[in-house]
């Protein structure tokens, strides 16, 4: 695991928290912005306490995600092979942390579910399975050299921009989910990205929607899909909410 | 007293002995006191009023009532009043009872309506520091123990014993400087109970005690009296109950009128509370949120009335199918929800954002779809995407049942038709 940044403090301790991971997103146009106030700062922000009592490392992240400072990351779930296999079920474990910086209680939930790592792209936590790191045709570790996006108005112009723009066969995704929005600026965006893996790629889409965005992928080798969540106000957003939508009875 | 018959007439005079015009009120009492023929005239300084008892019997005089005495009366008693100044006046009274008979003549004067033992109509007097509070000094009339606003008597005469705690000016309007308990003392000039002509005003003195409170003002985290059911800690602002207070470092005690509420001292902007409630409202503003705020052994108590409201039930919109890979459906609803006990709609900008929505699902939804919770945003609504969308045909799924909870509480139930071509979604409510 790599963390790109000024974390060198942390690298000891997660060598010996973490089995050696070589970083899947180790490239030059990883970090978006490399000047500056560091994005990843709030790695180094308190939380005063965090609990999980029989929960998950998704359910960790979404708590953790939410307090102190709201952060973006990006999940992979490990994949069925197949869609119609039994669900792959996630361990659940219990325990309390107090007084630990956000970086440690990620540390932490990898240790607990050590199926996963995790490393920063950004100011996105990007957290996946340990197994496809090195996997170069896991969909998320395929490299796209040159990236466009033409007048996105939602992240399923994103996705669609990806799997076209890869090289053939073409990928499937799907975006499935229940709850939560995905709100996109209205204004469409163009963009270009270079030397980007998918899920730096899919990072910087989700994070145009708002600089907290969550996005979670998972599902089977055979249908792979994703879900988007934004879960706090965007600036766009709140600028362009000047009035509440009309309501309609059920 | 007076006399009327055949050998018998009486006749009563009033002058004004003062230097202002005043209204002189003349009242006869018969039927051992318990009917009265009342009379009044308007008096110039010096000008007399003179009442012949017998012809006002003899020739049915009505009274400013309309009145007449009855033709058989023969004796009774009376009384003028100065309606001008309660408090002294400056009617002088005479009479006269003369014995047709035997020319018997017999002079009198009534008594003077004393005004005796005045009183505060307050005391203590409660006056809020920093702030204004009025006494007044009633009398007792001696002729028919009737109370008399005398307070014009004691202009001037107002003083506290402690000006650090209440000063007072010289019309009885107190000032509170600090909480504490001091007197005041009123003295003015009051009718005397000595004989006419002038009924001569005597020094009296009134006294009582004022009690100064300290300042408390309340403030709720939200403009429309409203705390909400549950334990989301993202309902701190709008459970939030501030206190304004003057001076400070005094003590808080809080209350509800709902056993069971309880009251955390807020993180900032204090003093303040955010109020936990388990039990919704009965009825609109039925929920009593009181504190006591004690300094120097002096309590200011105030309350709220507030609605305590359980998210019960929302509506919803939807833009339609806004999928775009190629096959399925994607629905984005936004949700507002409804309380109980009386049916409102949440407010916009109330200070719910964040509070947590979340779901349930009675069949799992299909595998790889991602579920997650919401919150509510700024608008106090959410946000709930249904997404069955690919890039390639999509397999079927049973039908899931989905329950929306806000803060807790549940709000809908919805059934989510899995097939080919998308979700197809229903509403179970609750409507209301």
């Amino acid at each position: 695991m790599r963390l790109p940044g000024a974390n060198l403090k942390y690298a000891a301790l997660l060598f010996l928290i973490a089995l050696p991971v070589a970083m899947p997103d180790a490239t030059a146009g990883q970090q978006s912005k490399g000047k500056g106030v560091p994005e990843n700062k709030f790695l180094d922000a308190q939380v005063p306490e965090f609990e999980l009592h029989n929960q998950t490392l998704v359910d960790g992240l979404w708590k953790l995600a939410r307090t102190p400072m709201p952060f973006a990351f990006g999940l992979e779930k490990v994949l069925k092979k197949r869609l119609s296999d039994p669900e792959i079920q996630d361990p659940t474990f219990t325990f309390q942390l107090k007084n630990k910086t956000v970086h440690e209680v990620l540390d932490a939930l990898c240790q607990m579910d050590p199926r996963f790592s995790w490393s920063m792209d950004g100011a996105t936590v990007n957290v996946f399975p340990r197994a496809v790191v090195n996997d170069p045709a896991y969909l998320l570790n395929r490299k796209l050299e040159r990236f466009e996006l033409k007048n996105a108005t939602d992240v399923q112009d994103g996705l669609l921009a990806i799997v076209r723009q890869l090289p053939p066969p073409l990928e499937q995704v799907a975006n499935a989910q229940i709850g939560g929005a995905d709100p996109y600026p209205p204004e469409p965006w163009t963009a270009t990205l270079e030397n980007l893996t998918v899920r730096q790629v899919v990072n910087r889409i989700a994070a145009h929607g708002g600089p907290c965005g969550i996005w979670i992928f998972g599902g089977a080798n055979d249908f792979r899909s994703f879900g988007f969540f934004n879960t706090n106000p965007s600036p766009w957003l709140l600028k362009s909410k000047d009035s509440r939508p009309e309501d309609a009875r059920p | 007293m007076w006399e009327y018959d055949a050998q018998h007439d009486s006749i009563i005079t009033a002058g004004n002995g003062g230097t202002k015009t005043t209204q002189a009120a003349f009242t006869i009492f018969y039927n051992q006191g318990t009917e009265k023929y009342e009379l009044e005239q308007t008096l110039q300084p010096d000008e007399q009023m003179w009442i012949d008892v017998g012809k006002l019997i003899r020739e049915q005089t009505a009274d400013k009532n309309g009145k007449t005495l009855p033709a058989n009366l023969t004796s009774g008693s009376y009384e003028f009043h100065d309606l001008t100044d309660h408090a002294i006046g400056s009617l002088f009274e005479g009479k006269v009872i003369y014995d047709k008979t035997y020319g018997h003549v017999t002079y009198g004067c009534a008594l003077c309506c004393a005004l005796n033992n005045p009183f505060f109509s307050y005391t203590p007097l409660n006056v809020p520091l920093g702030s204004t509070a009025e006494n007044w000094v009633n009398a007792v009339r001696s002729c028919d123990g009737a109370w008399l606003n005398v307070t014009s008597s004691f202009d001037g005469g107002w003083t506290t014993a402690n000006t650090n705690i209440a000063t007072v000016d010289s019309v009885g309007v107190h000032t509170g400087i600090s909480p504490g308990t001091t007197t005041t003392t009123a003295i003015g000039y009051l009718t005397g109970s000595r004989p006419p002509p002038a009924c001569p005003a005597r020094q009296q003195t009134a006294t009582g005690s004022d009690t100064v409170t300290p300042q408390l003002r309340l403030t709720l985290g939200n403009q429309y009296n409203s705390i909400f059911v549950g334990s989301d800690s993202h309902l701190a602002t709008p459970n939030s109950v501030f206190a304004t207070v003057s001076p400070t470092g005094g003590t808080f005690t809080e209350t509800s009128s709902a056993s069971g509420d309880t009251f955390t001292p807020v993180s900032q902007n204090g003093p303040g509370w955010v109020v936990t409630t388990a039990t919704q409202s009965a009825s609109t503003g039925d929920r009593k949120l009181t504190i006591k705020y004690t300094v120097n052994g002096q309590t200011n108590t105030q309350s709220l009335n507030v609605t305590a409201r359980q998210f019960a039930y929302v509506t919803n919109n939807s833009l339609g199918n806004i999928c775009t890979l190629g096959y399925g459906t994607k629905q984005v609803y936004t949700y507002s929800p409804y309380t109980h006990p009386d049916k409102t709609a949440v407010q916009a900008g109330i200070g719910l954002s964040s509070t947590a929505v979340t779901e349930n699902f009675n069949t799992q939804p299909p595998a790889g779809s991602v579920t997650g919770s919401g919150a509510l945003d700024a608008n106090s609504q959410f946000a709930d995407t249904i997404a069955y969308c690919s890039t390639s045909p999509l397999p079927g799924w049973p039908t899931v049942t989905q329950t929306l909870s806000i803060a807790g509480y549940q709000v809908r139930q919805n059934t989510l038709a899995y097939s080919s071509s998308g979700v197809t979604y229903t509403s179970l409510g609750p409507t209301q």
